[in-house]
C-alpha cells in the first residue's frame, strides 16, 4: 500500500459512520439508541437522514481529496447508499450540526463537521435530497460549496450556481420577505421548511392549536422542561425574524409584520396561536414557560407574549411562581395597565394576594351556577328604570350640561384644548340665550365662573372668553328682555356682567343710542353694587370718556368703597371727568365732598368752576357754607365764581351762610380788587334776596 | 368562488388597498398583500374562469346572490367601492398582479387608471331588476357605520360633527332592534379588527338599547342614551392610531394619551349640540368611571356616575371583553359575563350587570358551544321560561363537519366547552339569514306578540 492509498484508507475509516456515532438530541447527555427514542416513522426518517448524511459527508471528503472524485470507490459507495434510500430526505443545517426533524445530529466526525461548516458558511439551512443524485450532481454541488462565499455571490449566489440540479436542492437562510427562493420547491414549501422548529413550521401552516399542543406534549414526552424549551424556541423563531424596531436590512418592523394578523385579515396571529397552545399545555409547563418569559420581560418580543395575558390569568400563574419571579411579575404589572377590565392596582392586588382565580375559558361549568343564580335572584328593574327616567328627564338637561362642563374644566390642562373648551362652553351659553333659556345659560355660566374648577393661571383666558360672549347683540337682546320685566334675563345678565364688566364698560363707551346707554348704565350700576372693584379698575382707563362713564356708574352704585378712587380721579386732566367725578361724589360722600367742591370752585377750567357752583346749591353738607365764606375771603376764586357762590349761599339760606355774607358785605376797608369784588358780590346777593 | 373564498378575497383586497395607500408598490408588505390576494383568487378550488362580484347599497353580491354577513363585515370596503362608482367587478382567472395593483390603486384613490389588462373588469354587469336587499336591521347597522365614519372624519378635521345624523342612526337602530329584537343581539356579535371602534360602538348601542328596554325604558327615553352609547368612544379620534393599535399593554405615556378620550368625546358632543346631547356627552365623559368611584377622568373620581352612564359602561365592557383586541384574546360570552359578575360592586354596577345577564342569558346569543354529544352549536336566543335552556342551531356535527344549521334546544348541563369564533371556524352573525335561525327568531316574536300560529319557514324567509 503506497502512501496515497494509506492516506485514503485512513480517511475512509475516518469518514465511515455507523448509527451509533450519530446521537439524536435527547434531554439526556448519554447516548441513547434512537430505535428506543423514536416511534416507527420518525425512526425511519431519522435513519434515512443519518444515512444520507453519512453518504454526503463521505462524498464530500472524497471530493476534497481527489481531483477525480467521481471515480473513487468511496464516492461510488456513497452514491450507492443514497440510491438505496427513499427520497425526499430533508437535512437541516445548523452551526456544527445537522437535524432531521427535531432530532439533532451532532457532527462528531470530520467529514460531517466539515460539510456542516461549509454549508453554514454559505447560509444554507437545508439540504433537500429530492431524487437519487448522480455523481455529476454531487460534484457540481461540492464544487459550488468549495467556493468562498464572496466568490459564490459574484457568480450570482450559491443557489444560482446549482440551479440546474434537480436531484438535490439547497435552501438559503433568509429574512422574512427576502427569500432567495428555491429551485424545485413551492413558495409554501419554502415558508414551511425554512423553520428550525417543527412547531414554528406548524404555526406558519396555520395548524390548529389543539394539534400543536398535542405535538408538543408528545415530542417532549410530557417532560415540562422539554415542552418549555420547544415552545420558547418556536416562539422566538417566529417572532425574532425581524427586530421589533426594524433592522438595517429590513423595512418591516415587528408591529407591521403582525398588524395584518391583529387586524384579523390573516387569521389568528402567531402570537395568538402561541397563547392558545399555551393554555392547552399542562399547568406545570405553563408555569415554566411563564417563568422564562418573565426572566426576559425586558425584551420586546417576549413582552408581547406577557401582554396577551389578562390580570386574572397572570395572577393564577403567579401563585405558582417562586419569590423572584413573582417580583418580576409585579414589576411587569406596574408598567402595564389593562384598559378595560383589570387596572394595574387590581392586578397588583391579585398578584400580591396570590389568589387562585378559578375560571378557565374552556371550563363551562365552574361559574354557570353563579350566572344561573343571578337569573333567579330578585330583580331591580323598576328601580333602575325609574332612576334612569328621572335622570334623562328634560328638566335635568341643564344640570347634565353643567356637570359635564364643570368636569371638563376640572381636567383640561392642555393649552390648545382649554381654548377649544372655552369656545365650546361659550357656544353652549350663547345657544341657551338664543333659545331664551336664561336659567340654563346662567347655570352654565356660573358652573365655571363661581368657585372656578380650572387652574388659576387660566383666569385671563376665561375672562376673555366671557368678554367675547358679551356681544352687542347679546346684550341688546337681553336688555330688551330686561326691559320687559324678564327677571331671568336680568339675573343672567347680572351674572355674566359680573364676569365681564370691562366688556360692558367698553360697550357703554361705544354706544351711541341714548336708550341703550341708559340701559347699560343701569346694568352696570346693578353689577357695580356687587362688584365695585371691577368698575374701579376702569378709572385708570386712558380714555377720558370711559373714566367719565365709570364715574357716573360708580356714583349711582351708592357704594362708599368708590369714594377713595373717585377722589383720586378729581385730579384727572380732563375737565369733563372732573365734573362727573364731582357729581358722583356728592351722593356717595356728601360731607367729604364739601371740601372738594370748594376746591373745584378754584379749578383752572371755567366749566368745572361753573359746575361746582351749580353743585354747591344742592350739597347737603352743613359745613359747606362756612367753607364757602372762607373760600371767598381766601381769594382763590375769580370774580364770576365769587358772585356765583354768593348767590348759592343765599339760595342755600343757611344762617351761617347769610351771616357770613353780611359780614363780607359790611366790610369797610377793601383795599384789594379781590376784596372789593367779594364785598360787592355779597351786597348784590343780599340785596337780591331782600328784593 | 365559494362564499368563504370571497370573504377571504375581500379581506385580502381590503389589505391591498390599505397597503397601496401607505407604501409603494415594491414595498414587501404591498407585495405580500398582493400575493395573498392573488393566491386566494387564483387557487380557488372551483376553477371558474369568471367570477362576478356586485355592489349595491353597501351590500356585496356573489353572482347576484346577497352576502349579508360579508356586506356588514366589509361595509367600509363596499362604501369605498361605491364612492369610486364601482358597481360590479368581474374577475377573470388567472388575475394578474398588475391588474390587481391597478385596481387597488384606483379604489384607494391613488390613481384614476382602471385595470387595463382585462383580468379585472369593472361595471360590466350592474345589478338590475329585482334582487334581495339586506334586512332593515343590517341596513341600519351598515348605515350607522357610515354615519360614525363620517362623524369621526369630521371631528378629526374640524373638531365637530353632525349630531342630528347620529340621532337618526340611533332611531333607526332602535326601531329595527324592536322589530327584530332577537336578531339584534346576534348581530351585535359582529366584530371588526381594523375598525374596532366603529363596530364596537354600534354593538354597544344595540346592547344598551336592549338592556334599556329590558329594564322598562320607553323609546323616547332610550334615544339619547343610545346616542351616548354610539358616541361613547368618539373621543378616540384624537388618540394617535399607533397608541390605539399598540399590540401590547400600554406604558404610562400611552395610557395617559388614551385616558383623555372621554373628555375629548364629551367636548365634541357638547360642541355638536342638538336634542339630547347633554346625556350623550355625559355618557362619553363617564363611561370609564368605576362603580366604586375610581376610573377616569380624574374629575369623576369619588362621584358616582349617572345611571344611564353606568348602563352603557356595563355593555361597553362586555363587548370589549368578547372581542379579540390588539393586546389580548377575546373571552367567550359566558366567561365575559362571569368576569363582570366578579367585578360587580367594584368595577361595575351590580344591578346593571345582573340586568345584562338577564338580557343575554347564561350563554348569550352568539355563544359557540360544544355539547356532550360532540356537536358544535350556536346560541340564537334564550328560552322564555327556563333560563337553563337555550335555542340554538347546530353548526358542526360530532365529527367536526359543517352541517346545514338545524334548530335545537340546548340545556346548560349539556355544554362541555365554550369555543371562540376563530377556533370553531363559525361566525355567529352569519347565521342571521339562515331560514332555521330566522324561524327561531320569528317564533320568539310571535310568542311575545301573542300570535299562536307559526308561519311556514318559506314565508318567513320571503
Amino acid at each position: 500500500m503506497d502512501e496515497t492509498q494509506h492516506e485514503f484508507s485512513s480517511l475512509i475509516e475516518a469518514v465511515e459512520f455507523n448509527l451509533s456515532d450519530v446521537a439524536p438530541d435527547t434531554p439526556s447527555d448519554a447516548e441513547v439508541d434512537p430505535e428506543e427514542a423514536l416511534d416507527l416513522q420518525e425512526e425511519i426518517d431519522f435513519g434515512q437522514g443519518a444515512s444520507a448524511l453519512n453518504a454526503l459527508a463521505s462524498a464530500w471528503s472524497t471530493f476534497r481529496l481527489y481531483p477525480d472524485p467521481a471515480n473513487q470507490p468511496a464516492f461510488t459507495q456513497a452514491l450507492g447508499i443514497l440510491a438505496e434510500l427513499e427520497p425526499p430526505i430533508f437535512l437541516q443545517v445548523r452551526a456544527g450540526s445537522f437535524a432531521v426533524g427535531v432530532h439533532e445530529i451532532e457532527a462528531r466526525r470530520g467529514g460531517v463537521e466539515q460539510l456542516a461548516k461549509q454549508l453554514f458558511l454559505h447560509d444554507v439551512d437545508e439540504v433537500r435530497i429530492e431524487f437519487v443524485p448522480t455523481a455529476d450532481d454531487l460534484c457540481e454541488i461540492f464544487r459550488a460549496l468549495s467556493l468562498e462565499p464572496d466568490e459564490a455571490w459574484q457568480q450570482g449566489g450559491l443557489l444560482e450556481i446549482v440551479s440546474d440540479i434537480a436531484t438535490v436542492t439547497l435552501r438559503h437562510r433568509g429574512l422574512l420577505g427576502d427569500r432567495d427562493g428555491d429551485v424545485g420547491g413551492s413558495k409554501d414549501d419554502v415558508a414551511a421548511n425554512q423553520r428550525d422548529s417543527e412547531l414554528a413550521a406548524m404555526v406558519d401552516d396555520g395548524t390548529n392549536p389543539t394539534v400543536m399542543a398535542e405535538y408538543l406534549k408528545q415530542s417532549a414526552q410530557d417532560d415540562p422542561a422539554a415542552v418549555t424549551r420547544l415552545f420558547i424556541e418556536a416562539y422566538e423563531e417566529i417572532h425574532q425574524e425581524v427586530p421589533e424596531g426594524g433592522g438595517a436590512s429590513s423595512d418591516i418592523t415587528l408591529v407591521e409584520m403582525f398588524s395584518p394578523y391583529w387586524a384579523g385579515e390573516l387569521g389568528p396571529s402567531p402570537t395568538g396561536t402561541f397563547m392558545d397552545v399555551f393554555f392547552m399545555l399542562p399547568h406545570e409547563s405553563q408555569v415554566l414557560i411563564m417563568a422564562q418569559f418573565l426572566d426576559s420581560a425586558g425584551d420586546g418580543v417576549h413582552r408581547i407574549f406577557l401582554d396577551q395575558f389578562s390580570g386574572a390569568e397572570l395572577a393564577d400563574l403567579a401563585s405558582h411562581m417562586d419569590q423572584a419571579r413573582r417580583k418580576a411579575m409585579l414589576a411587569y404589572a406596574r408598567d402595564a395597565g389593562d384598559v378595560h377590565d383589570v387596572t394595574t392596582e387590581e392586578l397588583l392586588a391579585l398578584l400580591e394576594s396570590g389568589s387562585n382565580v378559578r375560571d378557565r375559558r374552556q371550563t363551562a361549568s365552574t361559574h354557570v351556577a353563579e350566572l344561573l343564580a343571578t337569573l333567579d335572584s330578585e330583580t331591580n328593574d323598576t328601580a333602575l328604570a325609574q332612576e334612569i327616567r328621572e335622570q334623562v328627564d328634560v328638566s335635568r338637561r341643564s344640570d347634565h350640561a353643567s356637570d359635564v362642563m364643570r368636569g371638563l374644566f376640572e381636567v383640561e390642562n392642555r393649552e390648545e384644548r382649554f381654548k377649544r373648551l372655552l369656545r365650546v362652553w361659550t357656544g353652549h351659553i350663547a345657544r341657551e340665550v338664543r333659545k331664551g333659556d336664561y336659567p340654563s345659560a346662567l347655570k352654565a355660566l356660573e358652573t365655571v365662573t363661581v368657585d372656578p374648577p380650572y387652574d388659576a393661571t387660566n383666569e385671563p383666558s376665561v375672562q376673555a372668553a366671557v368678554g367675547r360672549l358679551v356681544s352687542r347683540s347679546l346684550v341688546r337682546d337681553v336688555l330688551s328682555e330686561m326691559g320687559k320685566g324678564n327677571e331671568e334675563a336680568t339675573a343672567f345678565l347680572i351674572g355674566i356682567g359680573s364676569t365681564s364688566i370691562k366688556k360692558l364698560v367698553e360697550q357703554l363707551a361705544e354706544e351711541e343710542d341714548g336708550t341703550m346707554r341708559r340701559a347699560l348704565i343701569d346694568l352696570l350700576t346693578v353689577i357695580g353694587k356687587r362688584n365695585v372693584a371691577a368698575l374701579m379698575a376702569s378709572l385708570r382707563d386712558p380714555r377720558w370718556y370711559v373714566v367719565r362713564n365709570v364715574a357716573t356708574v360708580l356714583g349711582k352704585t351708592g357704594n362708599r368703597a368708590a369714594v377713595a378712587p373717585l377722589t383720586k380721579a378729581l385730579s384727572h386732566e380732563d375737565a369733563r371727568v372732573r365734573i362727573e367725578v364731582l357729581r358722583a361724589l356728592m351722593p356717595l360722600a356728601p360731607n367729604e365732598s364739601a371740601r372738594m367742591l370748594v376746591d373745584a370752585l378754584a379749578d383752572r377750567e371755567k366749566r368745572v368752576r361753573h359746575a361746582a357752583a351749580a353743585l354747591i346749591k344742592t350739597s347737603p353738607a352743613p359745613e359747606l357754607d362756612a367753607m364757602l365764606i372762607e373760600g371767598m375771603e381766601a381769594g382763590a376764586m375769580d370774580d364770576d365764581t365769587v358772585a356765583g357762590v354768593a348767590d348759592a349761599l343765599v339760595e342755600r339760606g343757611s344762617e351761617v351762610g347769610l351771616q357770613g355774607l353780611r359780614v363780607l358785605a359790611d366790610r369797610k376797608f377793601a383795599l384789594k380788587k379781590h376784596q372789593r369784588a367779594v364785598r360787592n358780590a355779597a351786597r348784590a346777593a343780599l340785596e337780591e334776596a331782600a328784593a | 368562488m365559494t362564499d368563504p373564498a370571497l370573504i377571504g378575497f375581500l379581506g385580502a383586497l381590503r389589505r391591498v388597498i390599505r397597503q397601496i395607500g401607505l407604501y409603494p408598490k415594491d414595498h414587501p408588505l404591498t407585495e405580500e398583500a398582493l400575493a395573498t390576494a392573488l393566491t386566494i383568487l387564483n387557487d380557488d378550488g372551483e376553477r371558474r374562469e369568471e367570477v362576478l362580484i356586485s355592489i349595491s347599497e353597501s351590500a356585496f353580491y356573489l353572482d347576484r346572490v346577497l352576502l349579508p354577513h360579508a356586506s356588514l363585515e366589509f361595509a367600509t370596503l363596499a362604501h369605498e367601492l361605491e364612492a369610486r362608482e364601482v358597481q360590479s367587478i368581474t374577475l377573470v382567472s388567472p388575475v394578474s398582479t398588475s391588474d390587481l395593483f391597478d385596481f387597488g390603486a384606483f379604489v384607494s384613490g391613488q390613481s384614476d387608471d382602471l385595470p387595463a389588462g382585462g383580468t379585472i373588469r369593472l361595471n360590466e354587469h350592474r345589478l338590475t331588476g329585482r334582487y334581495e336587499g339586506m334586512s332593515a336591521l343590517r341596513m341600519s347597522y351598515s348605515g350607522s357605520l357610515q354615519t360614525l365614519r363620517t362623524a369621526s372624519d369630521a371631528m378629526a378635521r374640524e373638531g365637530a360633527f353632525d349630531l342630528a345624523a347620529i340621532m337618526g342612526s340611533v332611531e333607526g337602530l332602535l326601531a329595527t332592534s324592536i322589530d327584530e329584537s332577537g336578531s339584534s343581539l346576534l348581530l351585535a356579535t359582529v366584530k371588526s379588527y381594523d375598525e374596532y371602534t366603529f363596530y364596537h360602538s354600534i354593538n354597544v348601542a344595540i346592547l344598551a338599547l336592549a338592556l334599556g328596554r329590558m329594564v322598562g325604558l320607553e323609546e323616547d327615553e332610550l334615544v339619547p342614551i343610545g346616542a351616548g352609547a354610539l358616541l361613547h368612544d368618539i373621543g378616540k379620534v384624537s388618540v394617535d392610531p399607533r397608541t390605539l393599535n399598540h399590540p401590547g399593554k400600554l406604558g404610562k405615556e400611552q395610557w395617559d394619551e388614551i385616558a383623555v378620550h372621554p373628555q375629548e368625546g364629551a367636548q365634541a358632543i357638547m360642541a355638536a349640540a342638538g336634542p339630547g346631547h347633554e346625556i350623550a356627552a355625559m355618557v362619553a365623559f363617564e363611561h370609564h368611571v368605576r362603580h366604586d368611584g375610581g376610573g377616569y377622568p380624574p374629575a369623576t373620581r369619588g362621584r358616582p356616575a349617572h345611571a344611564f352612564s353606568r348602563m352603557v359602561s356595563v355593555v361597553d365592557v362586555y363587548d370589549a371583553l368578547t372581542t379579540r383586541r390588539r393586546y389580548r384574546r377575546a373571552e367567550t360570552p359566558n366567561h365575559a359575563l362571569h368576569l363582570m359578575l366578579s367585578g360587580a360592586g367594584t368595577a361595575h354596577d351590580p344591578d346593571f350587570v345582573k340586568a345584562l345577564i338577564r338580557t343575554l342569558g347564561v350563554y348569550p346569543p352568539g355563544s359557540i358551544l360544544r355539547l356532550e354529544n360532540g356537536q358544535v352549536v350556536v346560541v340564537i336566543r334564550g328560552h322564555d321560561e327556563d333560563p337553563r335552556q337555550m335555542h340554538a342551531v347546530v353548526a358542526k356535527d360530532e365529527t367536526g363537519a359543517i352541517v346545514d344549521p338545524e334548530p335545537v334546544l340546548v340545556e346548560v348541563k349539556d355544554v362541555v366547552e365554550q369555543l371562540l369564533s376563530d377556533h370553531a371556524g363559525v361566525e355567529p352573525a352569519s347565521f342571521l339569514e339562515n331560514e332555521a335561525v330566522v324561524a327561531q327568531l320569528h317564533r320568539e316574536y310571535l310568542g311575545k306578540s301573542g300570535v299562536d300560529e307559526e308561519p311556514e319557514a318559506t314565508d318567513v324567509a320571503a
